[in-house]
């Protein structure tokens, strides 16, 4: 970039003021100036994290899609507070009281077989604790309101969308005549003499996993007599008292367990929605350029093309660790140069690739060390012989020993015949520096640069 | 070994620019963020030589990125990216400059250009200013008012004429001129002193 800090139309920097800027241009303490700064480094400015925040606070009037992508990576953020790998899950009490429970968490499918629709029974079976939050509830059969923690106390007995068969038909059978008659019921009941199968809640390890990852499912209480069914949500189930399943795609699972009990094949069942949480596992990916630069030394661009991934670290050479997300590497040692990328999602998850970068010096091209552009047919031009049968396409660029690009060609018909920009042919005795970009057919480069002398 | 090279100093490749810019222009936030790195260092070079306190330079820093990352769909290729940046960065500057007017009004006056010395009529030899490092440079111009540092950038580095600088900072043309030749008699002492103390220490 050599605009040397001046604005052309293009960027709408208006006319008229030619004038003043001939007169100055010439001045050596301006032009110096300019020619410092065009040069200079620049200085240490905020990390990108910083400028993202702002980014993220909606300051700029951007679409919904980059706003969606911030929004997903604060929502992976808050799936992994602490980064714990055993953490329990929700448990939802199977036997809980219907008429409290929150709408969202807890569907409710629990089928009486035998004695469905019988008041008693339903009395008996619906008047217990639930927790929703791993933390069980004190069981206290007597209180009569032991449900008041739930977080929907909105939710209303009639606009249940969802039936239990054995529970629902009491109070249309009864409604009016005995609600007296349900609350002593309940005051009756003691909580010990509820079987496990109906006081029982069920949890994970984890809540939150990547692909691939293993979690575990179990019960609060031991289960006797009774057979399990796991419905992970994803088309698998286990017969297992506490399973373990590994959820081979990202989402979000609901979680049914059925038990069902062997004296008398009453089945209950119950849906914790949205139970475990499965997100995608990062993929490394990365590609690099060289850039246009004919320089003694390959400057390599990295792009990073990883996905999921909320933290990058690259190893070069198996010793240097950067944690930049796209970082510019000078490769100085000629030779092979393994370059491995790790990403990290959120969740801690990883995911690694490793590649080679190829850089060579003349050696590598076949090519000369000096040529003599003199016109006595020996050597008038340079290209390095390995160019001659490569496989890819190339681009050979020669640039004085500033920097100056003097020369480019990409076909072996256009070798370099020595001469400069101005037309005149390279002085005997003078360096020159080349570089040469291959690009195989399999899109990898090669990357070669060396001296050249003239004679 | 420090094999990491301040990539600032180098330019991008035209191509691999281009498709950050366009990653930006499809709203990635992958490629606010290359172009962040990659800039953000000159950016606040440019703006440190309008703005003195750091923490001032960097609410212009970040005010400017937002505007260009806003921005960035009507660039359209034409032209330098850096420079259709840097023009956003000191548009800012100015901006948060003329927002303190008491700052900004010290060194605001009327006096016409009185008998400074041309360059031809300095007898002493013209220094290489062009080895100034960015330090020396934003050193100097740190040592000028608000006003003078304003005018000497956008005259001499940016290289906007006395008229399009007048109405830029809401002062007359003359203004702009004066404010310019003492602005630039005084740089050149400060950066004189810097460049000869230089030399004396090499040797």
């Amino acid at each position: 970039m050599t605009e040397g800090g001046s604005f052309d139309e293009s960027t709408g920097h208006p006319q008229g003021s030619s004038d003043d800027r001939k007169k100055k241009a010439g001045a050596p303490l301006e032009a110096g100036m300019r020619k410092a700064l065009d040069r200079a480094p620049g200085l240490a400015a905020p990390a990108w994290s910083w400028m993202e925040g702002a980014l993220q606070g909606g300051a700029v009037a951007a679409g919904a899609a980059q706003g969606a992508r911030w929004i997903l990576h604060a929502r992976l953020g808050a799936a992994a507070v602490g980064g714990a790998m055993v953490m329990w899950g929700g448990y939802v009490w199977l036997n809980d009281d219907e008429d409290q429970r929150p709408e969202d968490q807890i569907i409710v499918e629990a089928v009486d077989l035998e004695e469905n629709s019988t008041p008693d029974q339903d009395a008996l079976s619906t008047n217990y604790p639930v927790s929703v939050d791993g933390e069980p509830l004190p069981v206290e059969p007597a209180a009569p309101k032991p449900t008041t923690v739930l977080p929907d106390p909105a939710a209303k007995p009639a606009a249940k969308p969802v039936g239990i068969s054995h529970a629902k038909p009491a109070p249309s059978a009864s409604s009016s005549a005995a609600p007296e008659e349900t609350e002593n019921v309940r005051l009756k009941r003691n909580w010990n003499d509820v079987p496990a199968e109906e006081r029982t809640a069920f949890g994970s390890t984890l809540d939150a996993a990547c692909v691939g990852a293993e979690v575990a499912f179990s019960t609060t209480h031991q289960l006797g007599g009774t057979r399990v069914l796991w419905n992970f949500g994803d088309g698998h189930f286990s017969a297992d008292y506490t399973p373990s399943h590994v959820f081979n795609e990202a989402g979000v699972y609901d979680v049914t367990l059925s038990l069902t009990r062997n004296a008398d094949g009453m089945i209950r069942t119950r849906t914790i929605k949205n139970m475990v949480t499965i997100h995608p596992k990062p993929t490394a990916g990365f590609s690099w350029e060289f850039p246009r630069l004919a320089a003694d030394r390959p400057l390599v661009i990295f792009e990073n093309l990883s996905t999921e991934a909320a933290s990058s670290t690259w190893v070069f050479d198996g010793d240097l660790v950067v944690d930049e997300f796209a970082p510019a590497v000078e490769m100085e040692r000629v030779g092979e140069h393994t370059v491995q990328l790790v990403v990290s999602n959120a969740m801690g998850c990883q995911a690694t690739l490793s590649q080679h970068v190829e850089v060579g010096n003349r050696f590598g091209l076949k090519a000369p060390a000096r040529f003599s552009p003199n016109g006595d047919d020996l050597y008038d031009v340079f290209l390095p012989d390995g160019l001659r049968n490569s496989p890819g396409t190339f681009v050979l660029r020669v640039s004085t020993p500033d920097g100056t690009l003097i020369y480019e060609t990409t076909t072996i018909r256009k070798p370099w015949d020595g001469k400069l920009l101005d037309g005149s042919t390279a002085q005997s005795g003078s360096l020159f520096q080349w570089s040469v970009i291959e690009r195989y057919d399999d899109g990898s480069l090669g990357y070669y640069s060396d001296v050249l002398e003239v004679e | 070994m420090k094999p990491f090279v301040n990539l600032s100093s180098t330019p991008v490749d035209p191509d691999v620019l281009r498709r950050w810019i366009e990653r930006c222009q499809a709203k990635d936030s992958q490629g606010y963020r290359l172009i962040y790195e990659r800039f953000a260092p000159v950016m606040m070079l440019a703006i440190r030589r309008y703005i003195k306190s750091e923490h001032d330079a960097m609410d212009v820093l970040q005010d400017g990125f937002l505007k260009i990352f806003g921005n960035i769909d009507g660039y359209t290729f034409r032209g330098s990216f850096e420079g259709w940046m840097r023009r956003i960065m000191v548009n800012t500057a100015i901006d948060a400059l003329r927002a303190r007017k008491s700052v900004w009004l010290v060194g605001d006056n009327e006096e016409m250009l009185d008998n400074i010395m041309d360059d031809a009529s300095v007898e002493v030899e013209e220094p290489e200013w062009a080895s100034l490092g960015q330090d020396d440079i934003v050193m100097a111009m740190d040592k000028l008012t608000p006003m003078y540092r304003a005018v000497f950038n956008l005259f001499a580095i940016e290289q906007f004429g006395h008229k399009e600088i007048a109405l830029k900072l809401d002062i007359s043309e003359g203004t702009s001129k004066s404010n310019y030749a003492k602005a630039r008699r005084n740089l050149k002492v400060i950066l004189r002193a810097k460049l000869a103390g230089e030399n004396r220490g090499d040797k």
